[in-house]
């Protein structure tokens, strides 16, 4: 992009040509000067010249393009360079002598022509190495230029050909620009892709910078500000909220970071390029320039920014201030270069040929070319309708609801009328459109013939807008073109109808052309507008798009007419439905929603899923527009509508049936889409070209700058970890256990993993369990007024380290059946994680209570003999923790060096004294359990069945050693470790087994000494302990009077799907057990858990395996769908996948069918097919 | 912590993980669909999904039980069904029952099998049951006047498992509540809520098992309101609680219940979202926040 020196016209260039636009005049088409090219433009460059204001250089590929754009479009091209062996990069005319100019090229030659002599060039200059990226010539000494290649510059003498007077080794990285200072010849700047801008003097150093400047995105150009002392401009190559950057470097040095006094800042894309526009008067003894910031973005945006006064104040540049003596400024002929040139008739047959002929209207980055244009006038209107004049621009950006609908209705300016109405009327032929002067003419077919009524005419209107309009004075003046199909007296009346129509509206300050060009395409144009505007709701909440209903009221009268125009003044109204292919039967007004802008979703793993669709542009009206301020929309962006146009192009697009049809197709949802969406989908636009930079940017490692919410950002999606709010825990869900082993030490487990991870509350509930659930005997109770002191002491110290000051107070006793300690506490626990929804602690402490709870029940379908799993899916590191977690309960078992197993009966117990008989009938509780676990467990009896719990109690039992044969009349094991009390036991394990201990204090002394001699090494074992009866004496607590069964069930179940959403099938099976003990069960779980997934129960004497096959279908384990192979058992007809079987009975060593229906299903036949 | 910058060409209108949190469902105003492969922070697009003809409003993964399954709606009207096998991503089923845009899908809880409650523009829901030999069975009725803008599944009944409920909101300000009734075949209205003086933007039914249900409803109105109702007492009412007294700064998207622990995440018009969970007084408390 390069702006004329007189300041009136810009020219853009791309592959299709030039395109120059009058910046006064934006609404006017540009002019285009084609000059198709596969090669993208690299630069572009208006000479500064006054003798060659026309004059024009451009880039394709190896070759310099010299337009003197003075001369017809056809022919423009004055000059073609062409000595370069490689594509052209810079070009940059001679400050002073208009005849010359530099190019350079990835060839790494520099060459000076001129342009008298354009078949060679005059200079040459190459670095041989490096391709140059920029030349520029000095300003003051006509001699010198500079050039930048790769990562350093050469300054060349224009007498030397050879050799570069200096070489500066500015960067680390390609050079992108540099720029000569107007006053001081031997200062530059460049600025690099390393994420600096370095100020040179090359007569000081040219190994030092004076100065640089640090910023965090790689710099495109750093450009001196043509006003005010030492500025500069830097512009990103990508990054930086593609903004521009004002910086004033005058006094500084050394190094810093981009501080920058002013940003203009609106873009959405990456600028392409800023250039400053200035005006002054003509012969003007003082400077009195006036600036405007031209950018131009790859969002194809092309803005002007209006420099206002504290800028220039900020920027020392005093206006009017007087010219130094001998400098004054160049005067330019203010004339605009966008309109044809004069040319003979022949010249312009051709033009209107070619123009004729175009299609795919393609932007030159490559974008979409899809927009078919027909014709000249219809690609005018685009053109307007891409023109935002001052706030109008960012108007639809904001998002607010709370803002009236009804002014977006309202066209806000000439120009906008006239594309909203020209997009709304494709029959319309407008036939001349000037924008600036207010002048239009419209040529259109309405059914005014005298003869027949249904006969359409063909009459053009000129309508000539006053300033002012449309206020009550300024009234828009027709005048219709005489025909002879028109008659005087119908010419007359339609005159006089639309100026009353024009009149009524332009009275209500309203916009006229639309109900006068309504009125001349022969609709009866209602003047009680006001009406209809009351009949819109007033509360824009009920109905927010109120202005869309009006509009569609409008369509389908209008898309009336227009069929009737086609199938001859029929009435049927609605005959334009089919026409439009693709178009969804759309009631009265679209209700769609407006699209939320960010939304969180969360994960069953407690992560929450955020995506965002960032809204800049609220920022980007902080920026001041004035009165010339407006921004254009790139020309070869035209097929995009712009968001202000949405409601009425809806409608546009709705009702052509004419040429638009083939477009609506493609276009049809974005525009729908629009409609409802203020923000824009820019990016489609760009999309081909700026997916690809766009992905690049954030898969590599940038994402850094990505994260720095630069504008390149369109949307978002992150992903946010807050398990720290959900009360259930993945990691706990490892290493957490419900089976396996006595419920005390189960918790006592649970608690370790809770202290592992950091939970301290739930560590010290899970304590207060186990000691709960530590099976005691009724005898003990009767013990208690002995035995409570060493207890209390005990509670005391756990108690003190729980924080709930109520439990601490109320926890006294430790057995379950107590008031206060095993009904009221569960109770209170229960209650609590309710009120914290903690899923987790409620499933996980009701599992355990169960176990406990059903202990005295007969029911031994319970299984609490299925060993500990063990992820093996290592998601988080909470494997290893687990791992060892796994071993530490398990200590007491393989240290059972001194393993006793006592069986004291406690009627037997006759000899004994009381405490001892309650010791003994503990540990007798818990070895049984023990006992008991192994034999389910599969695992040989072998081995001696262990007791941890007893070993505190061994003082007490050597006491009574002499009577110990006639209980265990087996083997007396032998056995090592002399060492029982050593430090591998566990703190806790003494809780535990202190806990306990229900002996006296004498016996604690006792104890004490007893570990410092070395233990009798005695072995028990019991026999034939399915005679025994100890459940008799357990007591245990009474779950249900407690809780809701059901209520537990509940959580259970949520705790499953919870434990299968984070990959614990297994986990998931063992909680589930619990649901499902009861064989009566008939809930609907239990039927989903049994029946649905799974196989279906049917008459027991159809083995007919493959009939049932079809029904079951869901693997058991990992509740896939079953395709192929197969196991089922025999006995409980559940299935698993083989796989999956494979790792439930080996790996798992799983005794129990996955269902949880309790089967076990080894010991029958399982099929496999 | 994954961030995907520019995963689509438009606006993103939804991004859900599946019940893994393994693979990311992004769609979007571009009308593909995206699905990512998330490990840890690193993330790999694997697949992008072409077919809908306009933009998408909302994906969301059926049950692992059923396969790999993603739905998506948009505003062509359409619920594509997708299906992942051997890597390879298919277009499997499609229902246009909708006259209008399709604004939000939801999977009903899986032990009903694979139900899809779809809410549209026409102002009408669908319930769409898709039955193991590929047919579809729809229930369609009229449910909020101007359109419905959301809806949501109640977690599952336990008592009895044909006792299916679902809320939805919509443009009539309304937040519904309706209840399958297997004799008509269709849904009855079961409670209206009024409360909203703007189109309620998303309602979500909290997943969680606990002794009361808890419906979240977003407003366009700059509220959201929380609705409860004890689970074992049938007659009770609906209880309706502001989320916080005054407004949210600007209008609220979405609302969205975690899994478990009842903690409830908002997501508003000035780009923030806010993380709520109720203390032990039954107050609601701002427990986190999310900025862009």
């Amino acid at each position: 992009m390069s702006v004329a020196p007189n300041g009136r016209d810009a020219v853009l260039a791309g592959r299709k040509g030039l395109f120059v636009i009058d910046l006064d005049d934006p609404f006017a088409a540009p002019r285009w000067l084609h000059h198709e090219t596969s090669w993208e433009v690299a630069d572009v460059q208006w000479s500064p010249h006054k003798s060659k204001p026309s004059w024009i250089v451009s880039t394709s590929n190896q070759k310099a393009m010299v337009w003197n754009i003075a001369r017809p479009s056809h022919d423009a091209i004055e000059h073609v360079l062409h000595s370069h062996t490689r594509a052209i990069t810079d070009i940059n005319f001679h400050p002073n002598h208009p005849e010359l100019l530099a190019t350079c090229s990835v060839d790494s030659f520099v060459l000076s022509w001129d342009l008298r002599c354009p078949q060679s060039p005059i200079h040459q200059w190459a670095d041989w190495r490096a391709g140059s990226s920029q030349v520029k010539w000095n300003y003051i000494d006509p001699n010198i230029l500079a050039s930048a290649h790769d990562s350093h510059i050469l300054i060349w003498d224009a007498r030397k050909g050879a050799l570069p007077l200096h070489r500066i080794n500015a960067h680390e990285a390609r050079i992108n620009g540099i720029d000569w200072s107007r006053e001081n010849k031997h200062r530059l700047i460049s600025c690099s892709n390393d994420m600096s801008v370095k100020f040179w003097s090359y007569n000081v150093s040219c190994d030092t910078p004076t100065y640089t400047i640090h910023t965090d995105f790689p710099v495109a150009r750093a450009r001196h500000v043509p006003f005010g002392d030492h500025i500069c401009g830097i512009m990103p190559s990508r990054g930086g909220n593609n903004s521009v950057y004002i910086v004033k470097y005058g006094d500084k040095e050394q190094e810093s970071n981009l501080r920058p006094s002013y940003i203009f800042k609106g873009h959405t894309e990456p600028v392409k390029d800023f250039v400053w526009r200035t005006r002054h008067h003509e012969n003007s003894s003082v400077d009195d320039r006036e600036f405007q910031l031209v950018t131009w973005s790859a969002d194809c945006d092309l803005r002007l920014w209006p420099i206002n006064q504290d800028i220039y104040d900020n920027f020392n540049y005093v206006k009017n201030k007087p010219l130094p003596q001998g400098i004054h400024l160049q005067d330019f002929d203010y004339r605009s270069y966008r309109p044809e040139p004069p040319t003979s008739s022949e010249n312009s047959v051709i033009i209107r040929h070619h123009r004729g002929h175009r299609d795919a209207y393609s932007s030159p980055g490559g974008g979409r070319g899809s927009f078919t244009l027909y014709n000249d006038q219809f690609n005018h209107l685009n053109w307007i309708s891409g023109i935002k004049v001052g706030q109008s621009a960012f108007q639809n950006v904001d998002n607010d609801f709370n803002r009236g609908f009804n002014d977006d209705t309202q066209p806000l300016n000439l120009g906008e009328e006239v594309s909203n109405v020209g997009h709304k009327f494709p029959r319309l032929r407008f036939e001349k459109i000037s924008v600036s002067t207010g002048n239009l003419v419209i040529s259109l077919n309405g059914p005014w013939s005298s003869d027949n009524k249904d006969g359409l005419i063909f009459i053009r209107v000129e309508i000539d807008f006053p300033e002012n309009y449309p206020s009550k004075n300024g009234c828009p003046k027709f005048s219709l073109e005489q025909t002879h199909e028109l008659s005087e007296t119908k010419r007359q009346e339609l005159l006089k109808n639309s100026r009353e129509i024009a009149e009524k509206y332009c009275e209500a300050r309203k916009f006229c052309l639309e109900p006068c060009m309504r009125f001349l395409l022969g609709e009866r144009v209602s003047l009680d507008f006001t009406d209809s505007d009351e009949e819109l709701p007033l509360d824009p909440y009920v109905i927010p798009y109120e202005g869309e209903t009006a509009k569609n009221d409008e369509f389908s009268e209008v898309s009336g007419l227009e069929s009737a125009s086609i199938s001859t003044a029929s009435e049927n109204v609605d005959s334009d439905e089919g026409l439009v292919p693709g178009d969804l039967k759309k009631p009265s007004f679209d209700s769609t929603p407006v699209p939320k802008g960010c939304g969180a979703i969360w994960t069953p793993s407690g992560h929450l899923v955020c995506f965002f669709n960032p809204k800049e542009a609220k920022k980007e009206q902080t920026i001041k527009f004035g009165q010339q301020g407006f921004s254009l929309m790139n020309p070869l962006r035209m097929g995009i509508p712009d968001n202000d146009r949405l409601e009425l192009e809806l409608t546009s697009s709705a009702s052509s049936t004419s040429s638009l049809a083939n477009d609506l197709d493609i276009l049809q949802y974005d525009r729908l889409y629009r409609t409802n969406i203020p923000e824009v989908l820019r990016g489609s636009a760009v999309a081909g070209t700026l997916a690809n930079h766009n992905y690049s940017l954030s898969t590599d490692r940038s994402q850094g700058t990505s994260n720095s919410r630069s504008k390149h950002n369109r949307n978002i999606v992150k992903i946010y970890d807050f398990t720290r709010l959900i009360p259930a825990k993945m990691e706990l869900a490892y290493g957490y256990r419900v089976l396996g082993d006595t419920p005390e030490n189960l918790a006592q487990h649970n608690a370790l993993v809770a202290e592992k991870y950091g939970y301290k509350d739930i560590a010290n509930c899970w304590k207060l369990l186990s000691i709960l659930l530590v099976k005691d005997v009724e005898v003990d109770t009767s013990a208690n007024g002995i035995s409570a002191n060493p207890q209390n002491e005990l509670i005391d110290k756990f108690t003190r380290s729980i924080d709930r000051d109520d439990v601490a107070l109320n926890y006294r006793f430790y057995w379950g059946s107590h008031p206060f300690g095993g009904q009221w506490l569960t109770h209170e626990l229960m209650k609590y994680y309710e009120a914290k929804e903690d899923i987790q602690m409620l499933a996980m402490m009701s599992c355990i209570l169960y176990e406990h709870n059903t202990n005295d029940k007969r029911s031994p379908e319970i299984p609490i003999n299925t060993s500990y799993f063990v992820p093996v899916v290592s998601r988080t590191s909470s494997t290893e923790g687990s791992t060892s977690f796994h071993g530490i309960p398990q200590r007491p078992h393989m240290q059972s060096a001194v393993s006793f197993n006592a069986r004291t009966l406690p009627g037997n117990a006759t000899n004994m004294n009381r405490s001892m008989s309650t010791l003994s009938s503990i540990s007798a509780d818990s070895s049984l359990k023990n006992s008991e676990s192994h034999r389910r467990r599969g695992i040989k009896q072998s081995n001696t069945t262990t007791n941890d719990n007893q070993i505190p109690h061994i003082p007490s039992i050597v006491t009574i050693e002499g009577s110990l044969p006639q209980y265990s009349p087996s083997s007396v094991a032998s056995s090592a470790a002399s060492n029982v009390f050593s430090h591998s036991f566990d703190k806790f394990m003494m809780n535990n087994g202190n806990a306990n201990v229900s002996g006296s204090q004498q016996q604690r002394q006792q104890l004490k000494v007893s570990t410092d001699f070395s233990l009798p090494q005695v072995k028990l074992q019991i026999l034939n302990k399915e005679s025994l009866d100890l459940y008799d004496n357990v007591h245990s607590m009474d779950m249900e009077g407690m809780m809701d069964k059901e209520k537990l069930k509940l959580y259970r179940i949520e705790y499953a799907s919870l434990l299968f959403f984070w990959g614990l099938p297994v986990s998931r099976a063992k909680i589930l057990q619990f649901n499902y003990t009861d064989e009566s069960e008939t809930s609907d779980e239990y039927i989903e858990h049994r029946g649905e997934i799974g196989w279906i129960k049917q008459s027991q004497d159809s083995y007919n395996y493959r009939d049932r096959l079809r029904e079951m279908k869901k693997c058991h384990y990992c509740l896939l769908q079953v395709k192929k192979r197969v196991t089922v058992c025999t006995h409980c007809h559940h299935i698993m996948h083989a796989e999956c079987a494979m790792k439930w009975w080996e790996r798992e060593k799983m005794m129990e069918c996955a269902s949880g229906c309790g089967c076990h299903c080894l010991e029958y036949k399982i099929v496999d097919m | 912590m994954v961030t995907i910058s520019n995963a689509h060409d438009g606006l993103i209108h939804d991004a859900v993980l599946d019940y893994y949190g393994k693979r990311l469902a992004t769609c979007s105003s571009d009308k593909t669909i995206k699905i990512f492969q998330v490990e840890g922070d690193d993330y790999k697009l694997i697949e992008t999904l072409q077919g809908h003809e306009g933009p998408v409003w909302q994906v969301s993964w059926a049950h692992p039980k059923f396969g790999i399954i993603l739905a998506s709606c948009s505003y062509d009207g359409k619920v594509l069904i997708w299906k992942e096998e051997g890597g390879v991503w298919s277009n499997i089923a499609e229902c246009s029952v909708h006259q209008a845009s399709v604004n939000s899908i939801s999977w009903a809880p899986s032990e009903y099998g694979a139900l899809l409650l779809c809410t549209s523009s026409d102002g009408k829901c669908s319930v769409v049951e898709f039955q193991e030999d590929g047919s579809q069975k729809t229930i369609v009725w009229q449910a909020h006047s101007i359109g419905v803008n959301a809806g949501s599944w109640a977690p599952p009944q336990k008592e009895n498992i044909q006792e299916r409920r679902l809320v939805t909101g919509g443009c009539d300000n309304l937040v519904k509540i309706w209840r399958y009734d297997a004799a008509q075949n269709t849904y009855v209205v079961e409670e209206a809520l009024t409360g909203h003086t703007d189109w309620v933007r998303d309602v979500a039914w909290s997943p969680s098992l606990l002794s009361k249900y808890y419906i979240a409803s977003a407003s366009q109105d700059r509220t959201v309101i929380i609705w409860t109702k004890n689970v074992a007492d049938k007659m009770s009412p609906w209880k309706k609680q502001l989320l916080r007294q005054d407004k949210f700064p600007d209008v609220c998207w979405r609302a969205s219940w975690s899994m478990s622990g009842n903690v409830l995440a908002i997501s508003g018009g000035d780009n923030k979202v806010t993380l709520w969970k109720e203390n032990l007084n039954g107050q609601w408390e701002q427990a986190g926040e999310v900025d862009q």
